[in-house]
């Protein structure tokens, strides 16, 4: 214990990566084998490095699946965990199908697995949520909510999870309503079971969340400045949830245009998720496009393109090329250099997060709609207007014109 | 999965930059965008031209800001031909003899109060040029007088209105010519014209303007019979149209400007008596 906490990290992961190479000599079975590779990965998972856990996950679970068989509830936890990986990844489909495994490994002792079914499902509305498949997601909406009255009736504490959750799929399939109803009734077990002010602090975030989504900036700050409170009481005011309440306090500043105090919350937040985290950490990065977003929408265009930058690499390097935290700062650049008339680099990017929607969404999601309406209002900018015709039909379209 | 509202997969949209060429017409909104924009600025062309049509209306109706309009000036009478012209006192050299005083002869009483000048005789003020000008009235000048020996005159410099007006009751019931004049040291070789209006009442006689410098050079122009008359006369003469009448040397040396006379004389025709001549608004441009 006392070698792993004098170590660097970069010492840890090299020694990770050492121990990893020892244990493929042994055999592709061994269980020492299985544990490197599972250590390596959570290293990785530990610092929001997907990218390099993903393949290491799979290894595992291909290992785990070798010896304990394809359905064997063993393999139910780590396929949870690469369906997370492949969601932060930006690999929907993939987080998908993954998760539909663990639930069928759930489903064949429901009873016993009740509560995991529960979750499966309300992870798989939301997948489903994102990516346009509304009908599906609310499929698995009404069911976890089911099974979880099933197992905790209406006033269990547990269910203060599943109702930010289920608040969370709700909005995510456009029912807002439903989504503070939701967060109603979490607030309300929060207030009075166990878990104190701490979970208060996620429900007033959350709440914050639809404010500001609405529109409502003062009513979100409201709400944000009580979860930071609640955070601040519960993890001190360095705890990664106070990073991550000045984030969206922050971002509420910037809606609203007030700046400067913007600014101010972000900086506070990469400083507390640089210092708990480290500057390499994706959710650092996070931060930093956060406060660029803002420096963009105060014209402040040569620190908002450096924090992109930043942001771009980094999200690249934890999370991969199809992130959607990657796609967002890539999104905020390419905003940046148009509203600076840099329309080479603007459209260079505007293409590539065209293509990248298209990839992970599917042509007719409305999230590759909006990227290819951004590539074209930026080609209607240099007036290369036919272009832009072009640029606004889906790729099926585009092709059976060009053999027109 | 945390959602936020930053999470949703749907990328911001640029807002839309209309930076195209002048006149675009490859899309039928862009025509249409064209017509709407021609008709709107014709609207605002036509709107602005009423609105200052009606200004304009507005602020000429009397009384309202526009200065009353001047009346058209008395032509300038020339002089008409002297049969003979008559011996004019020497200003540079006294007529007196050197054993009498100079010591003016009190101005005969007015016969009646002046009338005074009809306010709608005023005339347009004369153009002013640009440039530098010289106001004899503003300088502060002493005025004097100068009479013959059976003539009287007084000379007053009073205000009129904005300007100041050289007033001369004079009486030729028996003497020949009086005069008002400034001593003064002045360089006058930068202005071209000289201008001033005089009117009058009483007897019609020669009102003269004469101009000395430091050798005695005596230059000047007269107005035969133009002593009484009671419309404005305006003058506005070239320096040049001033001619030699007699002193020093023909030449007219405008750097040493030593006396400016105004005179009223009786000649051949004239009427002589009592009257008023006022001058007002002397200046050199």
């Amino acid at each position: 214990m006392s070698k792993s906490t004098s170590e660097t990290p970069a010492a840890v992961e090299t020694r990770l990566k050492d121990a990893v190479q020892a244990a493929e000599r042994l055999g592709r079975l061994n269980h020492r084998r299985l544990d490197a590779l599972e250590s390596l990965a959570s290293f990785y998972i530990q610092r929001g490095r997907y990218r390099e856990a993903e393949p290491l996950q799979v290894r595992a679970l291909s290992v785990k699946e070798k010896i304990y068989g394809p359905e064997h509830e063993t393999l139910a936890l780590p396929l949870t965990e690469l369906a997370r990986s492949y969601e932060i990844t930006g690999r929907l489909a993939e987080a998908e199908a993954v998760r539909t495994l663990a639930l069928k490994i759930h489903e064949r002792d429901a009873v016993q697995n009740s509560v995991a079914i529960a979750q499966d499902l309300v992870a798989l509305a939301q997948i489903a949520a994102v990516r346009n498949k509304l009908a599906e997601g609310e499929a698995h909406l009404a069911r976890s909510q089911k099974i979880a009255r099933i197992v905790f009736g209406d006033v269990h504490s547990a269910l203060i999870r599943f109702q930010l959750a289920w608040g969370e799929a709700a909005w995510a399939l456009g029912r807002p309503e439903a989504a503070v109803d939701h967060y109603e009734r979490a607030d309300r077990l929060a207030e009075k079971g166990p878990e104190g002010i701490g979970e208060r602090g996620n429900v007033w975030a959350r709440r914050g969340h639809l404010e500001r989504a609405a529109g409502r900036f003062r009513s979100a700050l409201d709400y944000y400045r009580q979860a930071l409170e609640a955070h601040e009481k519960t993890e001190g005011s360095g705890g990664l949830s106070v990073g991550r309440d000045w984030l969206f306090i922050g971002r509420a500043h910037a809606e609203e245009g007030r700046f400067r105090k913007a600014d101010a919350a972000f900086k506070r937040s990469v400083s507390i998720r640089e210092n708990a985290l480290g500057p390499e950490h994706p959710d650092a990065a996070e931060s930093w496009a956060a406060r660029a977003d803002g420096w963009a929408a105060a014209k402040h265009f040569v620190d908002a393109e450096r924090a992109y930058q930043k942001a771009r690499t980094l999200f690249a390097r934890c999370h991969g090329p199809d992130a959607p935290a990657l796609l967002r700062a890539l999104n905020g650049l390419a905003h940046l250099y148009y509203e600076r008339g840099v329309y080479d680099e603007a459209d260079r990017l505007l293409g590539e997060l065209v293509r990248t929607h298209e990839r992970v969404f599917g042509p007719d999601h409305p999230a590759a709609r909006a990227a290819r309406e951004n590539a074209a209002v930026c080609l209607e900018a240099q007036d290369r207007l036919e272009e832009a015709e072009t640029a606004r039909r889906p790729p099926a379209i585009q092709k059976k014109g060009t053999a027109l | 999965m945390t959602l936020t509202p930053d999470d949703t997969p749907t990328p911001k949209p640029l807002l839309a930059r209309r930076k195209r060429t002048l006149l675009s017409f490859r899309r039928r909104r862009d025509v249409v965008s064209f017509v709407l924009n021609v008709a709107l600025f014709s609207g605002g062309i036509a709107a602005l031209v009423v609105t200052t049509l009606q200004w304009r209306r507005l602020t000429a109706l009397p009384g309202v800001s526009e200065p009353p309009r001047a009346e058209v000036p008395a032509p300038y009478e020339a002089p008409a031909p002297v049969e003979e012209p008559a011996p004019a006192p020497e200003t540079g050299k006294p007529f007196l003899p050197e054993d009498e005083e100079e010591t003016p002869a009190p101005p005969p009483p007015p016969t009646k109060k002046p009338t005074p000048l009809p306010d709608s005789k005023k005339p347009a003020p004369v153009a002013e040029p640009k440039g530098p000008r010289f106001e004899l009235f503003s300088a502060g000048f002493k005025f004097r007088t100068l009479a013959d020996r059976n003539g009287r005159l007084t000379a007053a410099v009073t205000p009129a209105g904005s300007d100041a007006a050289l007033r001369l009751d004079y009486d030729l019931a028996e003497g020949q010519w009086v005069q008002s004049f400034v001593d003064l040291k002045q360089d006058l070789s930068k202005f071209k014209r000289v201008q001033f209006v005089f009117n009058g009442n009483g007897g019609a006689n020669t009102f003269e303007l004469k101009i000395v410098d430091s050798d005695g050079t005596n230059v000047g122009i007269d107005w035969p019979r133009a002593s009484g008359r009671a419309a404005l006369t305006v003058v506005d003469l070239p320096l040049t149209d001033l001619t030699y009448l007699w002193g020093g040397d023909p030449k007219m040396d405008w750097k040493r400007v030593r006396q400016i006379y105004f005179a009223v004389s009786k000649k051949s025709g004239d009427q002589g008596g009592r009257g008023r001549v006022v001058v007002r608004g002397v200046r050199f441009l």
